[in-house]
């Protein structure tokens, strides 16, 4: 079992799909950490010549502020809209690929049918969440080295980071902390859409339908939540949540929050998904 | 055989492919008028009276799947909200032409190509498949909305509901004119956009895979609705938010109409000599 999982980790982490979808996310990573260092800088360099110091003033603006999941700008929105369609893109239509090319015929001639799927799926996991930690470090690490890690005041209410919102609370006391939950959290996110890609393709076969039709309905899911949420606030109730990746995996959603609890309940029916597509489809014929 | 009929059989034989993943479109589209016309009826029905009537006109319908947004304006300190109901309808659009030329070419395609001798020929006939998808597309496109215009007994007119904008999210409140209009030129703008993105598509599949030339089109339509209302991003051109007949200083049509076809041919001759050294047999998978 070791050396299955061994063997699907290198697979999964030394294929093209994985290099090219991490490149991607990486260069996007830098590219708006940069670009939030040079707004940063000019903004500064005007505060020294109106008020003529050559000490950094307090300012909302740390790296924590800035960091990838916080900021509303451009390169890191399509950071976020790009990146639960790269996570699968990794690693997650592997087991369709070997069904269609025979290599599954082969490899359960000598392994369990089930411990292939689990080392499967510990491999899409763990390919799945590292695209999303692996940027979102990097991006950190970068703005580290140029802005202040100035303690995150909620009385500024220049965060848009709501207290119901995961480790909302966090933040605000210990935000390197909260970077480091959320990163995890994102982790796993993003591996646990990515197995669920991995659940489908035990009945889909076609990688770009398999791939792509999921997509499309996480933006259409997004669109309905919107809708229905609307018309539910417009009813007097309050309390609502979006329920998508798009506005989990960023620390605030576009026109409402993600609450922890509904955050929560979404990865545990992805986890329940992933399980029993696959469980159904236990008995079907790989030939 | 004629070299057109050849080109244009095979093209006849992608758009019979492509027939399930059209329904989704059609699905899709048909999903987005019926969220407009909810979210419609929800408002009071004295308020609707008071802007102008409650059944919605075949202009709105034609919002609701390609109304887009409003370009974002960071001034207004506000943040920016992902056009989902827009980006959803184009990319279930440029799904049905994402993969069948070279997935073909895999296949069948290759024997084609070798018993015409010809590599025009074979990139003739794509050109035509993607014009016959876009046109097709854009057909059931009118075709959902007309029904949808006939269901709710709305009239056929390109006037927009005063609520519309706002219900579709794209309304700005110094942007949005008073009485805004669907261009009459989008009956030839949307379809030669999509067009445009079908051979963007194809071009980059042949650099890239088909699923990274699908992150490249993502990309363009991201960035044409995050940035200004430009036609340099052909996504605007998908937008009918965006044109001067619904937003106050928008894009011409006949700019965009301009720009639409410049693309196309450029990317029909980039897409030829691409192909001409387009390696066929080099990725077996």
């Amino acid at each position: 079992m070791v050396s299955l999982i061994r063997m699907e980790m290198y697979k999964a982490f030394h294929n093209m799909w994985f290099i090219i979808a991490l490149s991607i996310l990486v260069i996007l990573a830098v590219l708006t950490a940069i670009n939030q260092i040079i707004d940063r800088a000019s903004e500064l360099l005007e505060v020294f010549s109106i008020l003529d110091i050559k000490y950094m003033p307090y300012d909302v603006d740390s790296c924590f502020r800035n960091w990838l999941s916080l900021d509303a700008y451009s390169l890191a929105r399509f950071f976020m809209l790009a990146a639960p369609f790269l996570c699968v893109v990794a690693y997650a239509w592997s087991l369709a690929q070997e069904e269609k090319s025979g290599y599954l015929c082969t490899a359960l001639t000598r392994i369990d049918r089930k411990n292939y799927y689990i080392a499967k799926y510990i491999a899409v996991f763990i390919s799945g969440g590292s695209l999303i930690a692996i940027p979102l470090i990097i991006n950190f690490a970068i703005l580290v080295c140029f802005l202040p890690m100035y303690m995150p005041q909620i009385v500024t209410a220049h965060y848009a980071i709501d207290i119901e919102s995961v480790f909302g609370h966090v933040f605000y006391n210990q935000p390197l902390l909260y970077v480091i939950g959320k990163t995890i959290f994102d982790f796993l996110l993003c591996g646990l859409w990515a197995v669920c890609i991995l659940a489908l393709s035990t009945v889909m076969k076609n990688r770009v339908t398999l791939l792509i039709i999921p997509y499309a309905f996480l933006l259409l899911l997004k669109h309905l939540g919107t809708k229905i949420m609307i018309m539910l606030r417009a009813s007097g109730i309050e309390q609502v949540s979006s329920f998508t990746l798009f506005d989990q995996l960023p620390s605030m959603g576009d026109y409402f929050p993600a609450l922890w609890w509904v955050t929560c309940l979404c990865m545990l029916f992805m986890f329940i998904f992933s399980i029993v597509v696959p469980w159904a489809a236990r008995k079907r014929d790989v030939l | 055989m004629s070299a057109l009929y050849i080109a244009g059989s095979w093209a006849w034989r992608g758009v019979r492919s492509v027939l399930p993943r059209l329904g989704i479109y059609c699905c899709v589209v048909a999903l987005m008028c019926l969220l407009l016309f909810l979210n419609m009826k929800s408002y009071p029905a004295e308020s609707m009276l008071e802007t102008g009537g409650t059944h919605l006109s075949f202009g709105d319908f034609l919002c609701a799947a390609f109304g887009g947004v409003q370009p974002f304006d960071s001034t207004m300190n506000s943040k920016f909200n992902l056009p989902t109901g827009w980006l959803c309808v184009c990319v279930c659009a440029i799904y049905v032409m994402l993969d069948y030329p070279l997935r073909d070419l895999k296949g069948v395609g290759t024997n084609l190509l070798i018993r015409t001798g010809s590599r025009r020929l074979w990139w003739a006939g794509v050109c035509l498949w993607i014009c016959a998808c876009s046109v097709l597309l854009w057909l059931c496109t009118l075709g959902i909305c007309a029904l949808w215009t006939i269901a709710d007994g709305g009239s056929f007119s390109l006037g927009i509901s005063e609520r519309v904008p706002e219900s579709l999210s794209f309304k700005h409140l110094l942007l949005t004119l008073e009485n805004p209009v669907v261009p009459s030129s989008i009956f030839i703008i949307i379809p030669l956009a999509l067009i445009a993105f079908g051979l963007l598509q194809t071009v980059c599949a042949m650099y890239l895979k088909p699923l990274f030339s699908f992150v490249v089109v993502l990309a363009v339509l991201f960035f044409s609705a995050f940035y200004d209302a430009s036609p340099w991003l052909l996504g605007g051109c998908l937008m009918i938010c965006r044109f001067d007949t619904v937003t106050a200083g928008g894009m011409s049509p006949l700019i965009a109409l301009v720009f639409v076809l410049f693309c196309i041919c450029t990317l029909v001759v980039g897409g030829y000599y691409t192909f001409k050294n387009y390696d066929i047999k080099g990725d077996p998978s």
